[in-house]
């Protein structure tokens, strides 16, 4: 299995936010999670797509998968530590 | 800065005043469930001009176009707000201000505020007139990295970096006060009051005699200390709409 293909506990859709929204709100989802649990976002901000990975993995999560879901919108994949 | 910050009495009584535009800044599907009655939606990422990772300002033309479809003219008085303790609705206000915009404010309290007391709300888009908007650049109200390298070493400016404590420990603008914006913001309100905020900001070294220039990561929370700034009656304020994004960029930009 990719992971890209791992399924995801929760999802987390931040459309229309902007910094510094979409990573403090992924900051709490994940929180919120078990370890070893997995939060899909979605966002249409591309510094999101870089500054989510970065923050998170600064707290020792997984960032599994970053990719286009579709035009615009960006898919990243983060297990929980 | 009078009357730059309204309260929810004053948004109630005023918002059918002829010449008053209520704008909300929340997400399209947000905004549709309930918002004040009268208000028009502006998405923040209409407010901003993505490159990259990079946001900047819109080009003015762009910017005229958003007022214009909902009804905005030169002296409308544009009343904004937003969910995200103001982080939006200030953003845009500054736009507005550096694109010569005179008649503003800001409700001074979070949306859900306004929704938990159970006020009035309307679902749907109000119909408006199209209006026309001439855009009058203020340029002194925008720093550009060029800008921010010139000063570096003017003991005439102070640098205020808004981001957390966290971000500015892992490499900031030379010589730049560490003022995290939540340090700016009431229990109940969207800032302290005047007062407070020139308390807090002569603690950092930031005081009236000098130009202050804010950045953060994306010119969102530094357009929220922008807005602290001119409450506290700061005559030379600046924002640096690129930040601390496009400066840790840069491999010849020099960091701390």
């Amino acid at each position: 299995m990719t992971e890209t293909a791992v399924q995801p506990h929760k999802k987390l859709d931040l459309s229309g936010e902007v910094c510094p929204w979409p990573v403090i709100f992924t900051q709490k989802e994940v929180k919120k999670m078990a370890p070893g649990e997995v939060l899909e976002v979605l966002t249409d901000n591309l510094p999101s797509v870089t500054n989510i990975p970065d923050a998170l993995a600064k707290e020792g999560h997984q960032v599994l998968a970053t990719g286009e879901a579709s035009p615009g919108v960006y898919r990243i994949l983060i297990r929980k530590k | 800065m009078e009357n730059f910050l309204v309260d929810i009495p004053w948004v109630l009584q005023h918002r059918g005043d002829p010449g008053l535009r209520l704008v909300d800044l929340r997400r399209p599907a947000d905004y549709l469930g309930g918002h004040i009655p009268g208000a028009v939606n502006i998405p923040i990422g209409e407010v901003l001009h993505i490159t990259g990772q990079v946001a900047h300002v819109p080009p003015a033309e762009r910017f005229a176009a958003t007022l214009g479809a909902r009804g905005i003219s030169n002296d409308t008085h544009v009343v904004a707000y937003d969910d995200r303790y103001g982080t939006y609705a200030c953003r845009f206000l500054y736009t507005l201000d550096l694109y010569g915009h005179t008649r503003m404010s800001m409700l001074g309290v979070n949306f859900d505020r306004y929704q938990g007391e159970g006020h009035p709300l309307e679902t749907g888009t109000p119909a408006v007139p199209r209006s026309t908007y001439t855009p009058r650049t203020q340029a002194d109200r925008l720093a550009t990295k060029a800008d921010v390298l010139d000063r570096l070493k003017d003991p005439g400016t102070r640098l205020v970096d808004t981001r957390s404590p966290q971000e500015f420990m892992m490499g900031h603008i030379p010589g730049a006060a560490s003022l995290p914006w939540m340090s700016l913001i009431a229990p109940d309100r969207l800032y302290r009051s005047p007062e407070e905020l020139r308390a807090l900001l002569r603690e950092k070294g930031v005081t009236p005699d000098r130009e202050v220039i804010c950045y953060c990561n994306m010119g969102m929370t530094s357009s929220h200390t922008y807005w602290a700034l001119r409450q506290a009656g700061y005559p030379r304020v600046r924002m640096y709409p690129e930040s601390y994004t496009e400066w840790g960029m840069d491999p010849t930009t020099p960091k701390e």
